[in-house]
């Protein structure tokens, strides 16, 4: 026997030797590949309903839960609570407060996180097995018996509004906000997002109501992954959900799309160096026929490498380091995009680019030797996934979602395959058409005259409000004639003409992210446009002054700095009174835009250019904001001022509270006024020594 | 009205779990990574591990080489030529590669640090083949020319830029390690000097690969489903044919210790909060005091629940970031601690409350609780980085380099768990208690 056990393996040796004739020059030859096998799982219910897949995983004695929750940001009745429900699951649940559960979850090297999307919420924990009972137990609790303390809220709320704030200084993400908006219409859940305002208005009653609502087990699934067996398992879970009953779930209507008017969206951002730019088109829900195959042709647009605008838009004519194409994947209805951040000069040209691609597929099938490689790194990047036992989780839990039967998951490979040139040439003659696509771009204005090319160009701003008029009523009046009812409203022109002096004192709150700090601000004019500013809060120390045509600044307590031209001429602004109202004297023009939700809309650019709008109240035409941008060191953002709550002094009406809003911080000034008051004239000239 | 804007904290998060995984675990139950291992005539040392969880290889191919190699005068070399391996080679096209890759439906990659240039592939298992074939191209047929250099000089530009120079406090580590390691090894980083890469000649960056990419200064791994007769038979043709370059030519580590404090001010228009980074000289890798310290930083400033976090961000509110970290090199260490003000609060105050943390454990020791909790992160990141082909093959060839012994995979946690309270405290107090450290203070441009 073990003679022949030695011929065997001379055979064996003698074929490697045979084959082994390879040319180490050149490219192996792809040998077939092991047949795939979807890999295994088990999928069950609990007693109390909620869905179960449970993926063995022996590799080594760790483990994943997650439980994915059918609701999100779409149920929204007040934009931003799923998010908050589910920062605030881990915040306190059956006893333990947030600190005790950070610290048993620290203590034995695990942790626990929540987060929303638009369709769902989810809450994820990963641990060594044989921490399971505890983990399980703290992972049951903050699902079925969360506390919601009102005191973690308040902590929170300083972070949700530096986050909401944040994304307005990242042009690509105000590009795929704007572009949700075009393609769905406004007032589509999908295109809604939480703003400052509704997280705000967010009580914790709502919090409790959309954890009662859909926090359900039948409302829900569970994905199970590690070093367990489903036998071992299902008793835990049974347990540890015991309590979790199921519930009705309020019904969730999604409208179809309403698409805003076909044409170039443009959302400025002056000083900005590059144009984020997108051209989209509405796609299908994710489980539309078509679905897959407009994914295919996503990818072969814009996947890694290989992609038609790594190509072009990169490669051919270095417009760009990272060109995109895809379809995104929700359930209810989908977008088509492709773009790039491109320099501003060739913003035309990259669209043009991007069309030309578009129009290529639609008047022939892509070459066949391009798609086979695309379909080719789409299978394998999908089976490479396999690898990973969570990635097979998700994938379990979005076909549960989404009603895709887990056949299709396990064909999908066979039918990438089986995929053609044809059928890119229907989806791209179907779907993207010139006539059904529209055009984003967040850039710098001096880029937009350029757009025209692609159609009617509607204006917004970086709020993703219309600057343009679009979406705004007429308004029968020019901007002088607004402006002279708002100094109406204010007293009166020959009432202000007679202030000689005002010094207005304010404490000052600034609130950076979690952080606020406190101070104070003291600021003193005269008619004959001399002034004196100190602004006192903590870190931040910024004084001016204007005296006899000359300004000067001192920053944090350096010496006093004389300004020149464009930040003198602002500073000259500054020291007029009543600045506001006088604005259009100073040299600035204006523009009607029109009104809406009672508010009137003015644009008033200034001699250098720059532009803002001021929002007055329709009926008491009181100046309610300006609206502007502010180059903040990482490009420009916007910057909103708000005057809130005018009282009367002397027979003027004048703000209380003042609010300059910007993504980085906000800063609230509580005013009082004193009017006519004798100001020193030395006070209006720097200190010899001012400053070190 | 001008004011600063807030620190863009998500950047620094990065940078620092970038250096959190660098970190290899402890303690025991697990399962232990089984590999057989073998050295070609020509010296290239093959690690087999396999595991047929799925049908899917990974390759890493693990040379002895990083910053630490460089002539000081041509800094970035190292790194450079991780970008030059992606180029061409005798029998590649150039830009080629990455299509053959793409077109099997894998996935590619590749590292530089201070001891070690890492190239990684991930595959369907039925292509194995591919990765050996261009990994043996690159190993020794790699296309130096003007063209490649010149395309390459261009983008290791502009990561430069984008990672460090335009990246708040993006100079820490440079300033840091070159104050704490003097002119000797570990005194420059890995991205190196533009300048040095634009002067050098064509013919260094030949010599550098000649010197460098040989069989005998390489590790290579092969992790996943495959069959171990036919690699073994692959190996051999695509790498046995290369010659044992003899003795590799290297720089005379040098490790000094930093004598005084160090501090200095940086002005960072970048930033938005002012920050401070200390750097301590710190225990080597695979020495016995790398993993008290370890399991220190793990005290100091793992999770909510951690010193630093607890009395600075949540109790003192002086900052919005505090961390610590252990950088373990193959001939030396440091130990940085760092803390992020927060809005409104003197960043001297932060610096000082941090010795204050370290100096309790200096004072008082740890207390049993956190030394168990430490145990169990240390054990938790120990399993739960063995997992996924490449993440194994990557250990494997840095166990093998490093401890001389791709076993110590499955040992390494002993070492750990031999950790006493009394060691914590001491590892603090031989390492921390000491003014001998980088301070770097990053104020936003004009406070």
């Amino acid at each position: 026997m073990k003679q022949f056990r030695n011929i065997i393996a001379l055979f064996v040796l003698a074929a490697t030797v045979a084959t082994a004739q390879t040319d180490i020059t050149k490219r192996p030859e792809t040998i077939p590949g092991k047949k795939f096998a979807f890999p295994k799982y088990t999928e069950t219910k609990l007693k109390n309903g909620l869905k179960v897949f449970i993926i063995e995983d022996h590799e080594q004695p760790t483990m994943m839960l997650r439980l994915q929750v059918h609701a999100g940001e779409t149920q929204d009745r007040k934009l931003g609570t799923a998010y908050m429900t589910g920062l605030l699951l881990t915040k306190g649940a059956d006893g333990r407060s947030a600190l005790e559960i950070a610290e048993a979850v620290d203590g034995v090297g695990a942790s626990i996180s929540a987060s929303a999307s638009g369709d769902i919420t989810s809450v994820s924990a990963s641990f060594l097995k044989k921490h399971m009972n505890l983990m399980m137990d703290i992972f049951s609790d903050v699902i079925v018996r969360p506390e919601f303390p009102s005191d973690e809220k308040d902590k929170l709320m300083p972070q949700v509004i530096g986050e909401i704030k944040s994304q307005k200084s990242n042009a690509s993400e105000v590009a795929q906000a704007m572009a949700r908006k075009v393609v769905y219409g406004e007032k589509h859940p999908y295109a809604l997002k939480k703003t400052e305002e509704s997280v705000n208005s967010i009580e914790m009653s709502d919090i409790r109501d959309f954890y009662r609502n859909y926090f359900l087990p039948n409302n829900a699934s569970l994905a199970v992954v590690g070093d367990v067996t489903a036998k071992e398992i299902l008793p835990v879970l049974e347990k540890a959900f015991a309590n979790w009953k199921a519930g009705s779930v309020p019904p969730t209507t999604v409208p179809k799309p309403t698409p805003m008017p076909r044409g170039v969206y443009f959302v400025k951002r002056p000083g900005a160096v590059q144009s984020a730019t997108i051209v989209t088109a509405l796609g299908v829900p994710y489980g539309h026929q078509d679905y897959e195959a407009m994914r295919l042709l996503g990818s072969y647009y814009g996947s890694g490498f290989g992609g038609r605008l790594f190509k072009t838009l990169r490669e051919t004519h270095s417009y760009t380091y990272t060109p995109f194409g895809f379809i995104t994947s929700a359930k209810h209805m989908n977008r088509f995009v492709a773009g790039a951040e491109v320099r501003n000069a060739v913003t035309d040209s990259a669209i043009n680019v991007v069309l030309k691609e578009f129009s290529a597929v639609t008047n022939a099938e892509p070459p066949v030797k391009d798609l086979e490689l695309i379909k080719k790194s789409e299978i394998g990047e999908y089976l490479l996934s396999f690898e990973q036992p969570e990635v097979l989780a998700m994938l379990l839990q979005s076909a549960d979602f989404n009603g895709i039967p887990v056949e299709r998951l396990k064909s999908y490979p066979n039918r990438l395959a089986a995929m053609n040139g044809s059928d890119m040439r229907r989806i791209a003659q179907q779907y993207l058409k010139p006539e059904q696509l529209s055009y984003i771009v967040v850039g710098n204005p001096d880029v937009m005259e350029s757009l025209r090319q692609f159609g009617p160009v509607y204006e917004y701003n970086l709020d993703l409000v219309s600057a343009s008029g679009a979406g705004l009523e007429k308004v029968n009046m020019n901007a002088s004639e607004i402006f002279d009812r708002y100094v109406q409203a204010i007293g009166g022109k020959s009432k202000l003409n007679s202030v000689r002096s005002m010094v207005n004192n304010a404490a000052v709150e600034f609130s950076f992210g979690p952080q606020t700090m406190k101070g104070t601000s003291v600021k003193k004019q005269t008619s004959d446009g001399k002034m004196v500013m100190r602004l006192d809060a903590q870190m931040v120390k910024q004084s001016m002054w204007m005296s006899g045509g000359r300004g000067w600044i001192s920053q944090q307590g350096s010496p006093a700095m004389e300004q020149q031209g464009e930040e003198l001429d602002k500073l000259k602004e500054e020291a007029t009174l009543f600045a506001e109202a006088r604005i259009l004297e100073l040299g600035s023009t204006g523009e009607t835009l029109g009104k809406k939700n009672g508010e009137i809309h003015v644009k008033v650019v200034s001699a250098s250019k720059e532009e803002k709008t001021y929002v007055f109240d329709e009926g008491s035409f009181l100046l309610k904001r300006i609206e502007g941008t502010q180059d903040m060191g990482q490009g420009p953002a916007p910057m909103t001022q708000k005057f809130e709550g005018y009282i009367t002094i002397d027979g003027i009406q004048l703000p209380k509270t003042t609010i300059v809003e910007t993504p980085m911080f906000t800063v609230k000034m509580d005013n009082s006024y004193q009017l006519n008051a004798t100001i020193p004239d030395d006070e209006f000239n720097p200190p010899p020594s001012a400053g070190k | 009205m001008k004011i600063p804007g807030i620190l863009r904290l998500q950047n620094l998060a990065v940078a620092i779990a970038a250096f959190a995984v660098f970190y290899v675990p402890a303690k025991a139950q697990f399962k232990p990574i089984t590999f057989s291992e073998y050295t070609l005539p020509n010296g290239l040392h093959v690690i087999l591990h396999r595991d047929e969880s799925a049908p899917v290889v990974s390759t890493v191919v693990h040379y002895r080489v990083g910053a630490r190699d460089e002539d000081p005068t041509r800094s970035g070399f190292a790194h450079f030529f991780e970008h030059l391996m992606f180029e061409g080679t005798s029998n590649i096209e150039r830009a080629a590669m990455s299509g053959y890759v793409q077109e099997a439906g894998g996935t590619l990659n590749a590292y530089t640090s201070f001891d070690e240039t890492v190239y990684q592939f991930t595959l369907p298992s039925n292509e194995l083949k591919l990765a050996l074939w261009i990994e043996s191209q690159r190993m020794r047929s790699l296309l130096v020319d003007e063209i490649g250099v010149q395309t390459q000089r261009g983008v290791v530009k502009e990561e430069r830029k984008n990672r460090y120079d335009n990246a708040p406090y993006g100079t820490w580590m440079e300033s840091i390690f070159k104050n704490l390691f003097g002119t000797g090894t570990y005194s420059w980083t890995p991205i190196g000097s533009a300048q040095h890469i634009d002067s050098a000649k064509i013919d260094e960056f030949r010599s550098f690969y000649n010197q460098f990419y040989q069989p005998n200064n390489a590790t290579l791994v092969i992790a996943g489903d495959f069959n171990m007769t036919e690699a073994r038979e692959w190996v051999d043709q695509y790498f046995g044919g290369f010659k044992n370059a003899g003795d590799i030519k290297r720089n005379q580590m040098n490790v000094t210790q930093i004598q005084n404090e160090v501090r200095q001010t940086v002005e960072d228009p970048k930033a938005q909060l002012p920050a401070v980074f200390i750097g301590f000289t710190g225990p080597k890798k695979g020495s016995s005091d790398i993993y008290a310290m370890e399991m220190l930083t793990d005290i100091l400033s793992n999770g909510e629940s951690s010193r630093m976090y607890r009395r600075l961000v949540d109790q003192d509110q002086i900052a919005v970031a505090a961390q610590s970290f252990a950088f373990d090199l193959q001939y030396g260490g440091a130990l940085i601690a760092l803390g992020v003000a927060a809005p409104g609060k003197d960043i001297s105050i932060v610096e000082k409350t941090i010795y204050d943390e370290i100096n309790r454990i200096v004072r008082e020791g740890v207390t049993d609780k956190e030394f168990e909790k430490a145990r169990n992160i240390i054990e938790a990141k120990f399993v739960q980085g063995k997992k996924g082909t490449l993440e194994k093959a990557i250990a494997l060839a840095q166990y093998h380099t490093y401890f001389g012994s791709a076993s110590v995979i499955n040992n390494e946690i002993d070492r750990y768990m031999k950790v006493t309270k009394a060691d914590l405290q001491r590892v603090a107090q031989q390492y921390l208690n000491s003014d001998k450290r980088v301070v770097l203070t990053y104020l936003p441009k004009g406070q």
